[in-house]
């Protein structure tokens, strides 16, 4: 019975090791991906704040032939979005483990998307930008009909590319500026997709959104 | 955390926990899992041979040679027909008994421990062995047993059984199945906690067996049942890596099926006739470790098919939802392809190599347990047929046990065997 007992015992000991070697492997991997999300959103951050300069500067020097350079940047702008919000997506989706490093990139992610929708709002207003800009509200608890949205979505932003720009926002972060948001347009139910500052709740479907967004701009290629 | 997340970690734990210790096992007996007791003496031995009709010609008259060619000093043949007569198959037993090689009884009663019940009422072995029309023993496997019963408490020893000439898939994969399991029978002889005496070739004490009443003619799984009468009346099984025994795997998935729907179903019911022995400190590493691992074993194996199964379903799903929205579109079908099969390396890619070296360790120690030449290149579709499909196949079979379970009600001969 002795040699039985050590054999349990030791084998728990080892099991012990790899196993605690497994979870840190997890964190650590874990973590050097959140970090890798924190310099992009870092990048774009450099790159919002370098177009509200630009912005600034244009507007006090009321240069007319800035317009264009504003757009290119908008455009820039929201390929940098697009690519940074599906890592985020990506990495939400692959892993299982719910830290607290990333609930907190989650935020800085989101108060970075809003700083980004609102630049280039503001730009789009000031140079008469053709560009239709998309609110997207998403739940991850409760909503069935989300994934499809989101695929919807992802077919028009293939289509029309730098014609639409398209910001998904996840209404459950506890953050004021969500709140508020949710406030403003009256976000009752999941899906919500608000397109050029109007709020249509509800799954939207690919004839739906297309008829939307037309409405706006006949000159899509969709329409 | 996730409650998902917690519950995947602890069967994680259990199930690494599990892989060490059989290793550790071995290389703390290392030295001894070759080596058989030398018997004190040699008794007379009996080998029974239950004969059903169903069995062929060829294979009667190997397993008849097989036990008449064992060069053991003492010994008789008997068979034991069983179930409703048959021309051909009775002729090759009388044609045996007239030259006086066997005895032969038989009876009208459905099952092998009914067969084996008639046996030992003629028998007149110390000790006894059993061995099934569509087996047979190699070499000298007899010898490699009795050394064992020098211990007064032995009440029966196991053979290794090995799949004879495996030809197709499901034969491949069964052939990687049973060099695990003499590993494992081999390990838990050295901890004394066997539950299954396996059918054909295990030796036991004919005394004991008359004791205890003979095998019990309404179990499924009489070999199971037996295993926990001899435990409970406090004797010992071992086993004996050397006693090989050749046994002709199901080749066609109902067969197989139906054998496993017996053998799981068989190991439900005497689980509930001695649940008394589960988590019980008198019964040792049987009670406390095997038993209780065994009914969690289960709930893995299930657990793991339904996870497997509906993350398939939404990986599957997102490509095709992705066209029944937007229509098909070349590019973003590409694009969603890509989303769903993602990868990123998290604590369970660590696990998932983890288990693959424990698994190929484990079964590297098999094959050298089992005398089998260690060539994973001459018999990879054994094994990755194996790693593939068969935590599936254990699942499918659980499924289609338990189903048989809640249907059966309470007529326990549902399925002719």
């Amino acid at each position: 019975m002795n040699f039985q007992n050590s054999v349990f015992l030791r084998a728990a000991v080892l099991t012990t090791i790899i196993f605690a070697l497994g979870v840190w492997f997890g964190l650590w991997v874990g973590d050097e991906k959140v970090s890798q999300l924190q310099n992009t959103i870092s990048d774009l951050q450099e790159n919002i704040n370098e177009a509200e300069l630009q912005f600034l500067f244009l507007d006090i020097t009321e240069s007319n032939i800035s317009c264009n350079y504003l757009i290119s940047t908008a455009n820039r702008l929201g390929e940098e979005t697009t690519s940074m919000a599906s890592e985020v997506d990506k990495y939400e989706n692959a892993q299982k483990v719910d830290d607290a490093a990333f609930k907190a990139l989650k935020k800085t992610y989101t108060i970075t998307l809003i700083r980004d929708w609102l630049t280039l709002e503001k730009i789009k207003q000031s140079c008469n930008g053709s560009y239709t800009i998309v609110l997207y509200f998403y739940s991850n608890k409760q909503c069935d009909k989300c994934q499809d949205q989101g695929i919807v979505l992802s077919y028009l932003k293939e289509k029309l590319g730098n014609e639409v720009l398209i910001f998904a926002l996840d209404g459950d972060i506890d953050l004021g500026i969500i709140k508020a948001l949710r406030e403003s347009y009256v976000i009752y139910e999941y899906p919500t997709v608000v397109v050029n500052g109007k709020a249509y709740h509800g799954y939207q479907d690919l004839a739906n959104l297309t008829e939307i967004m037309c409405g706006f701009n006949q000159d899509l290629e969709i329409c | 955390m996730e409650l998902e997340a917690i519950g995947l970690l602890a069967m994680m734990y259990f199930m690494l926990y599990c892989s060490i210790l059989w290793i550790l096992v071995y290389f703390d007996n290392k030295k001894q899992i070759r080596l058989d007791p030398t018997p004190l003496h040699k008794p007379l031995l009996s080998i029974v041979i239950p004969v059903y009709r169903n069995d062929t010609v060829e294979a009667i008259r190997r397993a008849i040679t097989s036990a008449l060619e064992q060069d053991y000093p003492q010994k008789e043949v008997i068979i034991a027909w069983n179930g409703p007569e048959e021309k051909e198959n009775l002729a090759v037993c009388k044609e045996y008994e007239t030259q006086g090689l066997i005895k032969f009884v038989s009876t009208t009663t459905q099952g092998k421990a009914a067969a084996i019940n008639e046996a030992l009422k003629i028998m007149s072995g110390e000790l006894f062995c059993c061995l099934d029309a569509d087996s047979y023993f190699k070499q000298n496997a007899v010898n490699c047993m009795v050394g064992y019963f020098n211990e007064p408490l032995m009440g029966a020893v196991t053979s290794s059984m090995k799949v004879h000439q495996p030809k197709n898939w499901l034969q491949k994969i069964q052939w990687v199945e049973y060099i695990f399991a003499i590993y494992l029978r081999r390990m838990m002889s050295f901890m004394n906690c066997l539950y299954v005496i396996p059918g054909p070739g295990s030796m036991y004490r004919t005394s004991l067996i008359k004791e205890l009443g003979g095998f019990d003619e309404h179990n499924l799984t009489e070999d199971m049942e037996i295993a926990f009468r001899i435990q409970k009346a406090g004797y010992k099984i071992a086993n004996s890596a050397n006693a090989y025994v050749d046994t002709i795997a199901p080749s066609r998935f109902m067969p197989l099926i139906k054998q496993r729907i017996r053998w799981y179903a068989g190991f439900y019911d005497n689980m509930r006739i001695y649940k008394g022995m589960v988590i019980n400190p008198k019964y040792g590493s049987l009670g406390m470790f095997i038993l209780p691992t065994s009914v969690a074993w289960i709930a893995i194996v299930l657990i793991s098919l339904a996870k497997v199964i509906s993350d398939f379903i939404v990986s599957a799903s997102y490509p095709i939802r992705t066209i029944s929205l937007v229509g098909f579109d070349l590019d973003l079908f590409i694009k969603s392809i890509y989303k769903s099969i993602y990868f990123e390396p998290t604590y369970i890619t660590y696990f998932a190599i983890i288990f693959t070296i424990m698994a190929v360790t484990v079964i590297y120690l098999g094959l050298k347990v089992a005398k089998e030449k260690v060539d994973f290149r001459k018999k990879y579709p054994h094994y990755s047929l194996y790693f593939i499909t068969y935590s599936f196949l254990i699942g499918l079979f659980w499924i289609f046990a338990l189903s048989y379970i809640l249907v059966r009600g309470k007529r326990k001969d549902w399925i002719k065997w």
